[in-house]
C-alpha cells in the first residue's frame, strides 16, 4: 500500500470525520461518560496524523544500534562507540520543534528492589547492582553493602530522608518524577549528547528509568527506541529489551551484524512475541545489518573492487543470507514466502554520520552506499501505513462502541446542524468509506451516521431530493448489518428503505431523468 | 629465541626417548620376568609419557570467538598477508583451519566421504517430508520423521547442499533438485525425476571425484602469493568447501615459526552447525591454548555458554595450580577502531565546544584500550564468579577458587587491535589509526608466542612428570625386587631345612622298615619249616595210602609174578609190579603239587607286603618332601615304586624249571632209598624162604609191604630235610634278589631326595646373584635417566 498516498487521504478525511461526530455526537442524547468517551476517541482520532511511530530496535550489545539511532537522527546524540553494553535504560528518540531531554526517575518500590538486591553476595547481578547502588548513595565502591542498602532504604521513607543528608533528600526528589532539563542547554547536538551522557554518568544512573530525546532533525513520524542490547556476558540490562518487546510491538527493528541472525537475536525474537508478528506480519519487521562496511573494506583490498562496489555485493550476498536465516527461523511451510516479505537493509552508520556531519571523511562510500536515507524512508514509510492502521483502529473502537450504545438512539431529534454542513458530512462519510476498506464495523458505523445525516437532511430542512439516497444508503447499511451480525436491523433498515421508496414513488412519479435508478446494496468484501 | 626453544623441544623428545627406550628394552622385560607385581603401573606410566611426548604436535593456539568477530582478519594481520578469506558475509570459516609453519606454502583438504553426504542426503529428505507434510512421502522413505527432526538443522543442510550446487545453474535450483543432484552423486535413484539435472552433471561428477580424498596443493616457487591465495580462496568458499572437514595450511611466514595457530569457526550464528566445531575443538584439545576473540561488548552470553558446557571454567577453576592456570587463555578485542572512530568524533566535538585541540587517533585508541583491558578483566572475574561451577563448590573451596580466580584475571592478557588498519599501514594505505603499534597486531605476536612459550613449558613440565612417575615406578619396583633378592639369599636354606628334615624323618621310618623285614623273615623263617614237616607227612602218608593200596593190588596177582617181584628188590614191570616208583611217585606228587601253590605262593605274598610297605614308608618321605617341592618328590616316588614292584615281582624267581629240577632231586633221592630198603627186604626175604610154601604170597606181600613202610619213613626224613634244604635256598635267594638289592629303599630316596635339594638350593644361590647384578644395572640406568629427567625439568 502506498503509504503517502494513503496520508494524504486520511488527513482530510479525519479532519472532516471529526467535525461530522463532533456535531452529530451530542445530540445523541448520551450519558457524561459516553461523552468522555468519544471526546477522547475523538481527540486521538485528531491526534492520529501527528503520532509518532514507536521504532524499538533490537539487537546484541555493541552492535551499533545507538550508532544507528544517531544516523538515522543525523546528528550524534546518543553516546555510542563504548567499551562494553552502553545503553542501559530505555532511551527514546523522537522529533520535535527544538531539542529536549526529558529524564524519567524510578519510584520508591523499585529503589527498594535495588536495595534488596545487595543483601544477597552471591546474586549474579550483585556487583553491577553494589557499584551502582554506591555511585547513588554517594559511598566509596567497596563500602558495607549492608550500609548501602539502609541509607538507599532511607531515601523510601520520607522522615528519614531529610535527617540523612543532602544526598539521599536529593534522590528523594527525584524519585517517581520526570525531569525536563531546560531546552536552551541542550540546543545543539553535542550540548544534547552530554546531556544525556551526564544523566548515565552522574550519580543519578541508578535512578533513571527512561530517558526521552527529542530532536530537531528527527524524522517526526518516528520515535526510535533503544532498547539495551542483549547477549552480553551478565548483564542485567539486557532483560529490558526482553521485557519491552513481550507483548508483540506493532513493529520491531532487529539489528544485526555481518553474521546475520545470532542464536541469542533468535532467542529473543522466539521468547518474545517478534516471531508471532514475523508471521502473521512480516512487512513490520525490519532487519538492519550493521557494520557492512568492515566487510566491505576487506573485500575490496582483497578483490580488488572499490568499496562501493564491494558494499554492493555484499549487500546482495548478506540479504540472501539473512532471509535464508529467517526462513530457518520461521521453519514453516510458508516460510519462504514470508521472508522474502521482511525488509532487509544493510548500512553503514558511521560514514554516513561522517558524511552529514561535514566530518573530514575518509571514507570512499556516499550517501546511498551508506543506506541509511534509504533505511529512514523506508522507517517512515511504514510510519504512514502505522498511522492509518491507528486511525482505523481508533474509528472501530469508536463506531463499536456506537453501535452497542447508540443503536437505538435513531433519528436524531434535536436541532440539526445546517443543511450545508449535514451536506458535507454526508460527501465526507461517503469519501471515508472508500479509504477505510473493507472494515465491516467501520463501514456500518459511517454508513450509519451517512444514514442519520441524509436523514436529518430530509426530515429537518425538507430536502426530499436526497430521497433516493437516503433509499440507497439505507439499503447499504442494512447489508452492512447483515455482516456485522445485525439481521434485525437489517430487516427494520430494510423496511425503512421500501417505506421511503413507496413514498418517494408517491410523491414524485419517476420522471427517469433526475432520478437515478436504485441501485443494488454495494457488496461487502468478506 | 625462537631457535632456542626448538633447541629445547628436541632435547626434552631425545631424553624422553631415551627413557622410553630404557624402558622398552631394559625394565619392561625385567620387571616382567620378575613377575614385579606394579608393572602394569610402570606401563601405565610408560604410556602416559609417550602420549604426553606425542602431545607436542598438539599445542595449537585456537581462536574462539563468535561469527564474524573478526578472528580470520586478526590471523591475517598477524601473518601481514591477507591469505585466509575473511571480509565475507555470514560465517566464513567453515571448518577448522590448522595453520603451522613450512619452507613451502601448502594447503592439504580432506574431504568428507560418502557418508556425510548420506547423512546429509537424510537430513534433507527429512526435512523436505516434513515440510511438505507426512502424506506425500515417497514409497521408500522411512516410516515417521527421522531422528533429528529439528527444522533448523534441515534448513542448514539443504543451504550445504544449495551451496554446493548453486554456482553450476543458473536458472532457479529448487530444492527437490538440489536432493536429487546429490542423490546423483550418490547414484541413488532420483524421486523427482521431471526436472532436468543436465547442466549439474559437470558438478555432480566433480563431487564424486572428490569424496573421501585429501587435496594437497603446494605454492609453485614462481607464482605469486596472490595465485596461492586464489586457490585457498576457491578451496575454502568454493562451491566444494561444504564437502572440506579439515583443512592444513602451511605457510612460509617466518612469524609463524614455533606457532600452530587453529582458526575455529565462528560460534552463535543462527542455524549454522559450524557453529559446533568450536565447541568440539576446545572439549577435545585440552591442550591447546585458547585466545577468546571478542568485539568491543567483551563475553557474550555465547561465548560463556561454550566455555562452560567445553568445561573449561570448569577446568580453570579446579584444576589450576597456584602457579599456573590449568589452560592459557587470552582475550583479543577486534574492531576497537570502531570505537575510536565514534570516540574520536565526539572528543573533536568536545574540543571544539570547549576550544582545545582534540586529542590524536591513536591517543583515543590507547585510552579506549586501557578502558577495555579494565572492563574485560571484570568480565573475565565476573563469568569465573557466576559460573555454576563454582557455585556448586563449598564455601571454603570458594575462597580458594576466588584467590585463582583473582590470579588468572590479573595475569590474562587483554589485547585491543584493530586488524584491517595494520594491513592498511602496512602496505602505506592509511588506516584509521597512524601507526602500526596502535593497531595492537605487533603485540598479537608477542602474545602468541608467549602463548606458544606457556604451552611448551607445560608440555615439558608434562612430559618430565610422567617419565619422573615412570622412572620413580620402575625404580621403586627395582628396589623392591632388589630387596626380595636380597631375602631370597636365604632362599637355598629351605633345601637345606628340607635335606635335615629328610634326614630326620628318615631314619625313623628306617626302623620302622627293619621292623618290617625282620617280621616278614622271622616268618617265613619260622613258621615254613613246621609247614614243611606237614607236607612231608601229608606226602608220607599219601605214600602209605599207596603202599596199602599195592597190597591189595598184590592180592589179587598171581604168586608166581609176586615172587618175580620179590626176586627182583620189589619191582617186576612185566606185570607192572613197581613198589619203589609207586612210592617215589606217590610222595612227590604230594609234594611237586603242593610246593608251588603253597610255599612259593606265600613266599610270594609275603615279599609283595614287604614291598607295599617299603613304598608306603617311601611315599610317606616323599610326602614330607612334597610339602616343599611337590614335583621333584612325586618323581622320586613314582621311580621308587616302580622299582619296588619290579623288585618284588622277581625277587621270587621259582620256575617250572626249579620245579622239575626238585623233583628230579627228589625222584633220584628217594628212588636210592625207597629202592634200597624193599630190595635189601626183598633179599632178606628170599634168603628166608618166605616164598616158598604155603602162604608165600601173604609172606611176599607183609615183606613189601613192611619194607615199604619203613622205606616210607626213612625217606620220609630225607625228603624233609632236602625241602629245607631247598627252602633255605629259597630264602637266600630272596635276601639276596630282594633284601640285599632293595635292602633299603628308604635310604636311596633319602639319598636322592637330599642330594636334588642339595643341587637345587646351589642353583637357587647362584640364580640369585646374576639376577641380583642384572637388577643392580637396571636400577643405575634409572637413576641415570631419573637424574636426566630431572636436569630437563629445571632447565
Amino acid at each position: 500500500m502506498e503509504g503517502g498516498a494513503v496520508a494524504g487521504r486520511v488527513e482530510p478525511v479525519t479532519q472532516a470525520l471529526v467535525s461530522a461526530l463532533s456535531d452529530l455526537v451530542p445530540h445523541a442524547g448520551l450519558s457524561t461518560a459516553h461523552h468522555g468517551f468519544l471526546a477522547r476517541q475523538l481527540a486521538r482520532l485528531a491526534e492520529v496524523t501527528t503520532l509518532a511511530m514507536p521504532v524499538p530496535l533490537l539487537g546484541q550489545s555493541q552492535v551499533g544500534k545507538s550508532t544507528l539511532i544517531n544516523a538515522l537522527v543525523g546528528r550524534r546524540v546518543l553516546a555510542a562507540g563504548g567499551v562494553g553494553p552502553l545503553t542501559s535504560h530505555e532511551t527514546v528518540v523522537r522529533g520535535g520543534h527544538e531539542n529536549g531531554l526529558g529524564v524519567t526517575y524510578i519510584g520508591p518500590g523499585q529503589l527498594k528492589v535495588l536495595a534488596a538486591r545487595l543483601r544477597d553476595r552471591h546474586a549474579p547481578d550483585f556487583d553491577d547492582a553494589l557499584r551502582r547502588a554506591a555511585a547513588l548513595a554517594d559511598q566509596p565502591p567497596d563500602a558495607d553493602p549492608e550500609l548501602i542498602s539502609t541509607v538507599l532504604r532511607s531515601a523510601t521513607e520520607a522522615a528519614l530522608a531529610r535527617s540523612r543528608g543532602t544526598r539521599i533528600a536529593a534522590i528523594r526528589e527525584r524519585l517517581s518524577t520526570h525531569e525536563r532539563v531546560d531546552p536552551a542547554s541542550v540546543r545543539t547536538p553535542v550540548l544534547l549528547r552530554r546531556a544525556v551522557a551526564a544523566r548515565l554518568h552522574d550519580w543519578t544512573a541508578a535512578i533513571v528509568e527512561r530517558i526521552e530525546v527529542t530532536v530537531t532533525d528527527s524524522p517526526a513520524s518516528l520515535t526510535f527506541i533503544d532498547l539495551p542490547g542483549i547477549g552480553t556476558f551478565a548483564d542485567p540490562r539486557a532483560e529490558v529489551a526482553t521485557r519491552f518487546l513481550t507483548p508483540a510491538p506493532e513493529l520491531a527493528v532487529v539489528v544485526v551484524r555481518n553474521s546475520g541472525l545470532t542464536n541469542d537475536i533468535c532467542a529473543v525474537l522466539r521468547h518474545t512475541g517478534i516471531l508471532e508478528l514475523l508471521r502473521a506480519q512480516p512487512e513490520r519487521v525490519v532487519v538492519v545489518i550493521t557494520h557492512l562496511d568492515e566487510v566491505a573494506r576487506e573485500r575490496s583490498r582483497s578483490d580488488g573492487v572499490t568499496r562501493s562496489t564491494a558494499l554492493r555485493l555484499l549487500r546482495l550476498e548478506i540479504t540472501g543470507m539473512v532471509r535464508r536465516q529467517l526462513a530457518a527461523l520461521l521453519a514453516d511451510a510458508s516460510a519462504g514466502a514470508t521472508s522474502e516479505r521482511v525488509a532487509i537493509r544493510a548500512v553503514v552508520a558511521m560514514d554516513h554520520l561522517a558524511l552529514v556531519g561535514d566530518e573530514p571523511a575518509e571514507t570512499a562510500l556516499n550517501r546511498s552506499d551508506a543506506g541509511i536515507d534509504a533505511l529512514r524512508a523506508h522507517l517512515e514509510a511504514l510510519a504512514c501505513t502505522w498511522r492509518q492502521r491507528q486511525w482505523e483502529r481508533i474509528l472501530r473502537t469508536l463506531f463499536d462502541r456506537l453501535q452497542r450504545e447508540l443503536l437505538d438512539i435513531a433519528p436524531l431529534r434535536t436541532s440539526p446542524p445546517s443543511p450545508d454542513a449535514l451536506l458535507a458530512h454526508v460527501d465526507t462519510l461517503r469519501d471515508a468509506e472508500t479509504v477505510v476498506g473493507g472494515e465491516p464495523t467501520i463501514v456500518a458505523g459511517l454508513r450509519l451516521l451517512r444514514r442519520n445525516a441524509l436523514a436529518a437532511l430530509i426530515t429537518e430542512h425538507g430536502r426530499t431530493r436526497h430521497l433516493p439516497e437516503l433509499v440507497r444508503s439505507r439499503r447499504g447499511l442494512a447489508t452492512t448489518w447483515l455482516a456485522t451480525g445485525h439481521p434485525a436491523l437489517a430487516r427494520a433498515e430494510h423496511d425503512e428503505a421500501t417505506d421511503a421508496e413507496q413514498r418517494l414513488g408517491r410523491a414524485r412519479p419517476r420522471t427517469g431523468r433526475d432520478v437515478p435508478p436504485l441501485a443494488p446494496a454495494p457488496e461487502l468484501q468478506p | 629465541m625462537r631457535a632456542e626453544t626448538s633447541a629445547s623441544v628436541e632435547s626434552i623428545r631425545a631424553t624422553a626417548e631415551q627413557t622410553l627406550e630404557a624402558h622398552r628394552t631394559l625394565l619392561e622385560p625385567l620387571l616382567e620376568e620378575h613377575k614385579a607385581p606394579f608393572l602394569e603401573t610402570v606401563n601405565n606410566c610408560a604410556e602416559l609419557a609417550r602420549l604426553a611426548l606425542r602431545r607436542e604436535s598438539e599445542l595449537h593456539i585456537a581462536l574462539v570467538g563468535e561469527s564474524q568477530v573478526g578472528k580470520s582478519s586478526l590471523l591475517n594481520a598477524f601473518l601481514g598477508s591477507r591469505i585466509l578469506p575473511a571480509g565475507g558475509v555470514g560465517p566464513l570459516t567453515a571448518r577448522a583451519t590448522y595453520i603451522a609453519h613450512a619452507p613451502v606454502a601448502a594447503l592439504h583438504a580432506h574431504y568428507e566421504g560418502a557418508r556425510a553426504l548420506n547423512q546429509i542426503l537424510f537430513g534433507i529428505r527429512s526435512h523436505l517430508d516434513a515440510r511438505r507434510g507426512s502424506g506425500s512421502a515417497s514409497p521408500d522413505d522411512p516410516p515417521g520423521p527421522g531422528p533429528d527432526d529439528d527444522p533448523t538443522r534441515g534448513e542448514y543442510m539443504l543451504a550445504q547442499a544449495r551451496r554446493l550446487f548453486a554456482s553450476a545453474q543458473t536458472e532457479a535450483l529448487t530444492d527437490e533438485m538440489v536432493s536429487d543432484a546429490l542423490r546423483l552423486v550418490l547414484a541413488q535413484d532420483r524421486l523427482w525425476p521431471d526436472a532436468d539435472l543436465s547442466a549439474l552433471e559437470p558438478r555432480i561428477r566433480e563431487i564424486q571425484g572428490v569424496l573421501g580424498t585429501e587435496h594437497h596443493i603446494e605454492e609453485s616457487p614462481g607464482a605469486s602469493q596472490a595465485l596461492f591465495r586464489k586457490t585457498l580462496a576457491s578451496c575454502v568458499t568454493g562451491p566444494l568447501a561444504p564437502l572440506i572437514s579439515k583443512l592444513d595450511l602451511a605457510l612460509n611466514a617466518a612469524c609463524l615459526e614455533g606457532l600452530r595457530l587453529v582458526d575455529l569457526p565462528g560460534i552463535g550464528v543462527f542455524s549454522d552447525a559450524a557453529g559446533q566445531e568450536a565447541s568440539t575443538f576446545v572439549r577435545a584439545h585440552a591442550q591447546s591454548a585458547l585466545v577468546f576473540v571478542v568485539r568491543n561488548n567483551g563475553m557474550t552470553e555465547e561465548l560463556v555458554r561454550l566455555l562452560e558446557t567445553a568445561g573449561v571454567i570448569t577446568r580453570l577453576l579446579f584444576s589450576s595450580n597456584n602457579a599456573r592456570p590449568a589452560i592459557h587463555v587470552a582475550i583479543v578485542v577486534t574492531h576497537v577502531d570502531n570505537v575510536v572512530r565514534e570516540r574520536h568524533a565526539q572528543a573533536r566535538e568536545d574540543a571544539e565546544l570547549e576550544g582545545r585541540r582534540a586529542p590524536s587517533r591513536d591517543d583515543v585508541f590507547r585510552l579506549v584500550a586501557a578502558e577495555m583491558d579494565g572492563y574485560i578483566r571484570d568480565q573475565v572475574s565476573k563469568v569465573l564468579r557466576r559460573s555454576e561451577s563454582r557455585d556448586a563448590a563449598s564455601d571454603d573451596a570458594r575462597l580458594r577458587r576466588d584467590e585463582v580466580i583473582d590470579r588468572l584475571v590479573t595475569t590474562m592478557n587483554v589485547l585491543c587491535t584493530s586488524a584491517p588498519d595494520y594491513l592498511d599501514i602496512r602496505v602505506g594505505d592509511g588506516g584509521f589509526l597512524q601507526t602500526e603499534d596502535a593497531t595492537g597486531i605487533p603485540a598479537l605476536a608477542t602474545l602468541f608466542h608467549g602463548l606458544a612459550d606457556e604451552l611448551r613449558l607445560d608440555w615439558r613440565a608434562q612430559v618430565a612428570a610422567a617419565l619422573r612417575d615412570l622412572c620413580e615406578a620402575a625404580g621403586g619396583q627395582l628396589d623392591e625386587l632388589l630387596a626380595s633378592k636380597e631375602d631370597e639369599g636365604r632362599k637355598d636354606e629351605p633345601w637345606r631345612q628340607l635335606i635335615a628334615h629328610i634326614e630326620k624323618i628318615s631314619s625313623g621310618l628306617e626302623q620302622e622298615m627293619a621292623a618290617y623285614h625282620g617280621d616278614a623273615l622271622a616268618n617265613l623263617r619260622d613258621a615254613m619249616p613246621a609247614y614243611l614237616e606237614t607236607l612231608t607227612h601229608r606226602a608220607a602218608d599219601a605214600a602209605r595210602r599207596r603202599l596199602a593200596s599195592l597190597r591189595k593190588d598184590g592180592a589179587r596177582l598171581p604168586y608166581g609174578s609176586l615172587d618175580a617181584a620179590l626176586r627182583r628188590g620189589g619191582a617186576y614191570t612185566l606185570r607192572k609190579i613197581d613198589y619203589p616208583g609207586q612210592l617215589t611217585l606217590a610222595l612227590i606228587d604230594e609234594i611237586a603239587t603242593a610246593w608251588p601253590d603253597t610255599v612259593i605262593a606265600r613266599v610270594r605274598s609275603v615279599v609283595a607286603t614287604l614291598a607295599e610297605r617299603d613304598l608306603s614308608l617311601v611315599e610317606r618321605l616323599c610326602d614330607e618332601a612334597a610339602r616343599f617341592d611337590h614335583d621333584m618328590a612325586r618323581t622320586l616316588a613314582e621311580r621308587q615304586r616302580g622299582l619296588l614292584r619290579q623288585a618284588a615281582a622277581t625277587s621270587v624267581k621259582w620256575t617250572d624249571a626249579l620245579l622239575d629240577q626238585l623233583r628230579t632231586k627228589l625222584q633220584g633221592l628217594l628212588q636210592d632209598a625207597i629202592g634200597d630198603d624193599l630190595a635189601s627186604a626183598c633179599e632178606k626175604a628170599r634168603l628166608e624162604g618166605a616164598n616158598r610154601g604155603e602162604g608165600a604170597k601173604a609172606r611176599i606181600l607183609d615183606v613189601f609191604h613192611e619194607a615199604g613202610t619203613i622205606a616210607i619213613a626213612r625217606s620220609q626224613s630225607k625228603v624233609l630235610a632236602v625241602l629245607r634244604q631247598e627252602y633255605d635256598r629259597l630264602l637266600q635267594q630272596i635276601s639276596r634278589s630282594y633284601l640285599e638289592q632293595h635292602a633299603n629303599p628308604l635310604a636311596a630316596v633319602r639319598t636322592s631326595l637330599t642330594g636334588e635339594s642339595a643341587v637345587r638350593a646351589d642353583q637357587t644361590a647362584a640364580q640369585r646373584l646374576a639376577t641380583t647384578r642384572r637388577l643392580e644395572a637396571a636400577r643405575t640406568r634409572v637413576t641415570e635417566l631419573l637424574a636426566a629427567v630431572r636436569a630437563m625439568e629445571v632447565a
